[in-house]
């Protein structure tokens, strides 16, 4: 067997035994690690074994995982967020589907001081899952909200995806973030777009809430000065420049912390709870991304991606027909791979065969446009199934919540997604108009 | 024909950096040519082997991977007789310098490389400051600014100087300029232009003299079995392409492409008494650090 | 469904599991605040708190070792149910098992290896880089979790095997 043929055989094995069950982590271990062993031999394995956790485990820019994970547990936990929920409600809950909608804006929001689309998945499926249960909205339609949702905290900048392109890719990380934030907000609102075309489809899934009085919508609303003064300190201390996107993970902690104390009324016991269920939720992320790594590192060295640039460039398609090709890559491989395992594998192959083609785009651009475009394809892969991160991230949260459901709610999202990124292609400008406007 | 022995050689930067396009893939085509084909080097750019770039070393040593390129600060303690060439205002250009280590390696140095074999050790061109507000027209000028030290030697230096020195993985380091969390880096052009740090910070400073302020050491290296198992006429044609005279060329490397590089506000800098002092100073501790390892 | 009769989480391997998760949430939170600190340092006096970078890093390292044991008894790693949402209850029971014999078996090869590396690490000296923390102190974390992570594998096996989890 060559190794291109081993690569296709793993993946095919990785596929039968997620699909029996065996935790997600543990089968891009097993099969990383016997694809791994057969081409760079087993001692080689044991040493990657032993330095691998510590390498991945201590990756600084991961550091807001758990950090806006406990932000999350803590402001759900002490009821600053189902406060925030309420005035959602009381403001477009008599909307059909406005719960979904409020969530894709908390989404948003949350997405505009959080680089991880896993943080943004869990923190926000966290508070509003439940509430959307309580208004008897269908699993479908919340799960799918939530999980595309999600994928705005890599959309909207900052982002860690970004960050490590433009890294890869020698371009200017800050350019990169006001290119991406256009599209990110198109997203959102594509989104919302999304859900009030489906509830309109299928009524029963997004049902209106009560009537409420101006006087009720006023005083709600201050009932969430104190977390919209945490969020506005945040975004802020960012874009100030008191603070990176990373460091504003622990400010975001420590204010909600101190809110959840105050305001919120919470004691030890309930801040051991959020501790606890940061661990569960932390371990599980970082297991996968432990996984990951010795999967992709596989792939690197079956020589997989090499093949695929060759059979590329010899085909002698147009440049449109080999991005299009390329971005579908994407999608495939997002079936397996975690977001920044693609970028890591496809980037340094993709990227130099982008700059050489013709899109009558100057150079100067092409490498950001091209960066956010597969930003976007990337971040679908976070919800397309078998493999879809943020989907398996919202399912946790509720044992009721059947999977094939949660992706049947995802397929609206989709769509848009595709849409979104048609838009891209043919208008440039969307993404590239606002760095030219602002340097 | 198929090649007869397959090397893997894995390092840190993209495939469009210096190192990868300007020395590692010529020197690997070179290998290749000069065995007829019998030798096949694979490149593993960005870390996509796995591992951490402190792990690099290590990789080689235990024959993960065959050949490594990597910074030798990156493990601080683990090459201490190498660190003199990371002393302020001791480098020269990188060409002269890194043949000058390579020499000091092979005499000096076998104890600290014994695990592996060492291809060449270099260095970087001299590195420069790149500040985002001040002018650095004499170190003074550093006291109380935050700087980004690309080792523990120059970041014990700054300290002396009255910096508040900080060290933080490349990546970050954009963002950290642009939000002030650092003032200053000290950095060789090379690493500029990838970064676009001179959007970021716009003041740069080098220093007047024959001597730059300061540099790294790095070292390219191939593990001992993978060396050993070769036939003699192969070990050969490892043996033309390494040494001094692959230092040099990799020094030319990194001096050509600091000829080529953006310089948007230069300030050529005076050598003032305090940094000799600090030269001594540190010169010193150095010392200690020698004769304590021995 | 299947019932636990025999409960991890009230067992003394469950006990510290719940005490690593704790000391790993309270790294986190102490993480926050060196962080914070470190900003409000650096924006008043000009001085952060030096080498907080590196403190970050090895702290979430630990941090994310000690939440491991937790995650495995709360069954917290994400699975794909897609395929088998209709199985007999003895065959998920059968699938899980077998989750928890890969489980155990890359749990002690972690562990294993992590000691080895460890004791290098500590041969070489390795260490940060301002501060020059030494770093085997995170191989020994990784090593002990690792170790409770295969433990608490072998004895879902055990209650597996002999059946008194089976309903
Ligand atoms: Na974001
Ligand atoms: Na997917």
């Amino acid at each position: 067997m060559s190794n291109i043929e081993l690569a296709f055989f793993m993946m095919a094995a990785l596929l039968v035994l997620m699909s029996i069950r065996i935790p997600i982590a543990l089968t891009m271990l097993v099969c990383g690690a016997v694809g791994y062993s057969l081409i760079g031999g087993f001692p080689a394995l044991l040493e990657y074994l032993g330095t691998a956790p510590i390498s991945k485990f201590s990756t600084y820019d991961l550091s807001v995982v758990p950090l806006f994970l406990l932000m999350g547990e803590l402001a759900t936990r002490s009821g600053i967020t189902a406060e925030l929920f309420r005035t959602c409600n009381t403001w477009i809950g008599r909307q059909r589907g406005g719960i979904a909608m409020a969530a894709i804006a908390g989404c948003a929001a949350f997405g505009a001081i959080c680089g991880s689309s896993l943080a943004t998945a869990s923190t926000m499926g966290k508070v509003a899952l439940p509430e959307m249960k309580r208004l008897n909205y269908s699993g479908s339609l919340a799960a799918g909200a939530l999980a595309a949702g999600g994928t705005l905290g890599i959309l909207i900048p900052p982002s860690m995806v970004l960050i490590i392109f433009a890294v890869l890719t020698e371009q200017n990380i800050s350019k990169m973030f006001i290119a991406a934030f256009i599209p990110g907000f198109l997203a959102a609102g594509g989104y919302i777009l999304a859900i009030a075309i489906y509830v309109r489809i299928y009524p029963n899934s997004g049902p209106r809430g009560e009537k409420t009085t101006w006087s009720q919508k006023i005083k709600s609303t201050k009932d969430v000065w104190h977390i919209t003064g945490i969020f506005l300190t945040v975004l802020g201390g960012i874009y100030m420049g008191i603070f990176t996107p990373t460091e504003a993970a622990s400010v975001g902690v420590i204010l909600t912390a101190i809110l959840a104390l105050t305001h919120g009324k919470m004691r030890l016991d309930g801040l051991l709870v959020c501790l606890m269920r940061t661990a569960v939720s932390s371990a599980m992320i970082f297991f996968i991304v432990l996984g990951a790594d010795l999967f992709s590192v596989f792939i690197a060295l079956s020589r997989l991606p090499d093949l695929g640039v060759e059979l590329i460039q010899n085909s002698g398609l147009s440049p449109y027909t080999i991005l299009v090709c390329m971005l579908l890559t994407y999608l495939v491989m997002g079936c397996f791979l975690d977001s920044l395992a693609m970028i890591l594998l496809t980037i340094p192959i993709y990227f130099p065969m982008i700059m050489v083609m013709d899109f009558g785009i100057p150079q100067a651009d092409l490498g950001i446009w091209f960066g956010i475009l597969a930003l976007i394809v990337v971040e679908v892969g976070l919800i397309t199934p078998p493999v879809g991160m943020n989907v398996f991230i919202i399912k946790s949260f509720d044992d009721a919540l059947k999977l094939k459901d949660c992706f049947k709610g995802v397929i609206p999202f989709l769509i848009s997604d595709f849409v979104r990124v048609a838009l891209l292609i043919i208008f440039p400008g969307i993404s590239l108009g606002l760095v030219h406007l602002i340097s | 024909a198929d090649p007869e022995y397959t090397f893997k050689l894995h390092h840190m930067l993209p495939p469009a950096s210096n190192a990868h396009a300007n020395f590692l893939q010529p020197w690997a085509e070179q290998v290749e040519k000069d065995s007829n084909g019998r030798i096949h080097i694979e490149l593993y750019p960005s870390m996509q082997l796995g591992g951490s770039p402190p792990q690099l070393f290590d990789q080689v040593r235990k024959g993960i991977v065959d050949l490594t390129w990597t910074v030798g600060g990156y493990t601080p303690g683990r090459f201490p007789k190498a660190t003199v060439f990371e002393l302020p205002f001791v480098p020269v250009n990188a060409r002269v310098t890194s043949m000058a280590l390579q020499e000091y390696a092979e005499t000096e140095m076998q104890d600290e490389l014994k695990d592996v074999h060492l291809l060449a050790m270099h260095t970087h061109f001299p590195g420069s400051l790149h500040s985002r507000e001040k002018d650095i027209k004499t170190l003074e000028d550093l006291k109380g600014l935050k700087v980004r030290a690309p080792n523990k030697m120059l970041a014990d230096a700054l300290n002396i100087i009255g910096a508040n020195t900080v060290f933080m993985p490349v990546p970050t380091m954009p963002s950290a300029l642009s939000k002030g969390v650092i003032d200053v880096t000290a950095l060789p052009f090379e690493v500029v232009k990838p970064l676009k740090i001179q959007e970021l910070a716009t003041h740069q400073t080098e220093f007047k003299g024959d001597r730059g302020f300061y540099t790294q050491f790095f070292i390219f290296a191939m593990n001992k079995d993978s060396y050993a198992k070769l036939p003699d006429d192969l070990k050969k044609v490892i043996d033309q392409n390494s040494g001094v005279p692959l230092a040099g060329f990799i020094g030319d490397a990194f001096d050509a492409y600091e000829v080529g590089a953006v310089k948007k506000r230069l300030i050529v800098a005076i050598l003032s008494i305090p940094s000799k002092a600090l030269n001594t100073n540190i010169g010193k501790q150095h010392w200690r650090l020698l004769r304590h390892n021995g | 469904m299947i019932k636990l009769t025999v409960d991890i989480n009230r067992s003394i391997l469950g006990r510290l599991s719940n005490l690593f998760a704790l000391t790993g949430g309270f790294i986190m939170l102490m993480l926050a605040v060196i962080t914070v600190a470190s900003i409000i340092g650096r924006t008043t006096i000009g001085q952060s708190i030096e080498g907080d970078y590196e403190i970050t890093e090895m702290g979430l390292a630990m941090a994310i070792f000690l939440f491991l044991p937790e995650c495995y008894i709360r069954k917290g790693h994400v699975v794909v149910d897609l395929f088998t949402a209709h199985c007999k209850p003895s065959t998920l029971f059968k699938l899980d098992t077998l989750s928890d014999l890969i489980f155990t078996v890359v749990a002690f090869l972690f562990a294993y290896r992590m000691s080895l590396s460890g004791l290098e690490a500590k041969e070489y000296m390795e260490q940060s880089m301002l501060l020059a923390l030494p770093t085997w102190w995170i191989y020994v974390v990784g090593v002990v979790t690792m170790t409770l992570c295969g433990m608490c594998g072998l004895y879902n096996l055990f209650h597996a095997i002999v059946g008194d989890k089976h309903e």
